[in-house]
């Protein structure tokens, strides 16, 4: 049943999704001509002719634009949510067979390619502004090559510098990505589900507010959690030295793994919440 | 519900007394430190206050009129900055001298000394009186005596009435004067060469329309007198300059290490450092994944759990949270 029910989510944005994500490539596309015609330098002594002052113009606008697209696809994500489970559509929604487990988890899964697939095309459209930027700038032919330049030596350094451990380390982040990124979706689900339980009216606006105030309290324990971090790793450092190198890796990298489980419990603990309430709707499953 | 509350709290109750044990088996840690340095300006910034703990002392601005003070080539220690109504200060004092404590515009560079109390060598040096005097030449340095100095200002014959615009590039040669400290200096005079005569000028008799806001001699408009050096004088000043010596102007500051009692993170020992990790550890590692491990367990165990998938993941992740604060526990323990 997940199946049909991720199919029909894919199927009710699939189309605008195309429509916009077309429209942020060719904003790429246009803002590269832009930059091309930026950066390449013209004879005479005029340096900054009208058609690169419109160039310039036109390039931020088409950078605006991608990100919008961004914004945007997110935002629709969550309304979709939102009018999937607490709009006059939801009463369908819930009128279906299926637990609401299973709806939770394709709205979940839903979300996670909307914003993937996003992500890689609004990095695809800089990636195409960038090949299309001039080669006269460059000494490799793109600015894209440069890029790549320069980062290249950066990993080389630091897989020198930690060896078999930068693998372990890179799996560790990604792992803390994940359940992150699972964190901060159900936290908006989360938000969401409170500010329509909570309004009879004007329930977009209640979430948003809630959501204000989530990321608020977020912030203001950050205050407290950054100068708490910076003590615990001054105090790694000065116990880690008598470790030797693989001791320091091994408690930095069980550190990581530590907050990653951390965040992966919260998540579950927004995911139960908004499970628990969701089943109080009608249900013929 | 009732047993599995008074479960939660009795595996909260073991590991805090886990952790308390825990904590007290540690060595106790050696206090940092138990007083600070702290300065303190009046508001007519005639006064300057140290604190140091309970102990105050205070030092008086010494007057030091126009400027050419500067400090010499000697190691200061650097306090921190101070503003006033002024401007910007940092506050040092001389590593050889300690009763006099300095006020440097880090702007201008303008030093304005202050004195405690028995500060003789400085307040007499201001006031006129010297210990050594130089020749000072970029990074070369003459020294000589008070004698060397009092036929210099002895000189009144001949005078040379010269506009200042043409001493612009004209050689010049610094006649300094130093306290007996050796810290504070200053530019008593200046002997220009005009043609191949030494010409010399006392900048103490001159008026201050010669100087600009910084103290300095201006070079942009007026008339100056300037008295030639000739005979035995000038074999004197011959010998002098034959004998500069390389000089290396350049001053050293320390920044010393006090605590100043602002927000300034808390200074680890191994041991203290151990005992706030230890301590993390047990809370962040050990008592809090214990919570939604002893749920999840609770609910596997009685299959009472509502969403059986979530409540497995939710133990695995808890359980794998527990076994890596065991291990960070055990690796920090090793340390030590």
């Amino acid at each position: 049943m997940l199946r049909k029910v991720l199919k029909h989510d894919l199927k009710s944005i699939y189309k605008l999704w195309i429509v916009i994500s077309v429209t942020a490539l060719v904003l790429g596309t246009l803002g590269g001509v832009a930059l091309r015609v930026l950066l390449t330098p013209t004879e005479g002594p005029e340096h900054f002719t009208p058609y690169k002052a419109l160039a310039a113009i036109f390039m931020l606008l088409a950078i605006i634009g991608i990100i919008a697209y961004f914004v945007i696809c997110y935002i629709f994500v969550i309304y979709r949510y939102y009018q999937n489970f607490f709009t006059d559509e939801g009463y369908l929604t819930f009128t279906l067979p299926v637990s609401r487990y299973t709806l939770l988890n394709a709205k979940l899964i839903n979300a996670f390619i909307w914003e993937t697939a996003t992500g890689i095309v609004f990095i695809a459209s800089f990636v195409i502004m960038l090949l299309i930027a001039p080669s006269s700038v460059s000494e490799s032919g793109s600015l894209l090559s440069d890029m790549f330049g320069v980062l290249e030596p950066v990993f080389k350094v630091l897989f020198a510098f930690t060896d078999g451990w930068f693998w372990a380390f890179l799996v560790g982040f990604i792992l803390f990505a994940i359940a992150y990124y699972v964190f901060s979706t159900l936290l908006v689900y989360l938000c969401v589900t409170i500010g329509c339980i909570v309004a009879k009216k004007a329930k977009a606006l209640v979430a948003i507010l809630v959501y204000y105030a989530a990321s608020t309290v977020i912030s203001t324990a950050s205050y407290i959690i950054i100068p708490t971090s910076a003590q615990i790793a001054a105090a790694f450092g000065i116990l880690s030295v008598d470790l030797g190198y693989d001791g320091q890796c091994l408690l930095w990298f069980a550190a990581l793994i530590s907050v990653t489980m951390g965040v992966l419990l919260l998540a579950i603990a927004e995911y139960k919440f908004i499970l628990g309430r969701i089943e109080n709707k009608l249900n013929l499953a | 519900m009732k047993k599995r509350i008074f479960a939660i709290i009795g595996v909260i109750a073991v590991l805090l007394a886990f952790l308390t044990v825990s904590v007290s088996a540690m060595p106790a840690s050696d206090e940092v430190y138990d007083s600070f340095i702290e300065w303190d300006i009046s508001e007519d910034s005639k006064e300057l206050a140290r604190y140091e703990g309970e102990e105050k002392t205070v030092y008086h601005r010494l007057n030091i009129g126009q400027n050419r003070y500067s400090l010499e080539n000697n190691l200061y220690y650097f306090w921190e900055e101070i503003e006033t109504d002024y401007s910007y200060y940092s506050i040092i004092s001389s590593a050889r001298y300690s009763d006099i404590v300095y006020l440097e515009d880090i702007y201008s560079g303008e030093i304005i000394p202050y004195a405690n109390g028995d500060a003789s060598e400085i307040i007499d040096f201001v006031s006129g009186e010297y210990a050594f005097a130089s020749l000072f030449l970029g990074d070369s340095l003459a020294l000589t005596d008070k004698d060397f100095v009092d036929k210099l200002d002895a000189l009144s014959s001949d005078p040379l009435s010269i506009s200042v615009t043409e001493l612009r590039d004209a050689d010049i040669v610094e006649v300094k004067t130093y306290d007996s400290s050796f810290t504070l200096a200053h530019v008593h005079g200046a002997i220009y060469t005009v043609g191949d005569t030494p010409y010399y000028v006392n900048y103490d008799a001159l008026g201050n329309s010669y100087f600009d806001n910084s103290g300095y001699f201006s070079y942009n408009k007026g008339v100056v007198e300037l008295y030639p050096i000739k005979g035995e004088l000038a074999t004197e000043y011959d010998d002098l300059l034959s004998s500069m010596g390389y000089y290396n102007p350049v001053i050293k500051y320390e920044i010393l290490e006090v605590n100043t009692g602002d927000e300034e993170l808390f200074e680890f020992t191994k041991e203290t450092a151990a005992v706030f990790l230890i301590s993390i550890i047990a809370i962040f590692g050990i008592v809090i994944p214990a919570i939604p491990f002893t749920i999840s367990l609770i609910g596997l165990v009685k299959k009472k759990a509502r969403h059986v998938f979530v409540t497995y993941v939710s133990f695995a992740a808890s359980a794998i949270w527990l076994a890596l604060g065991f291990v960070m526990l055990v690796l920090v323990i090793t340390c030590l």
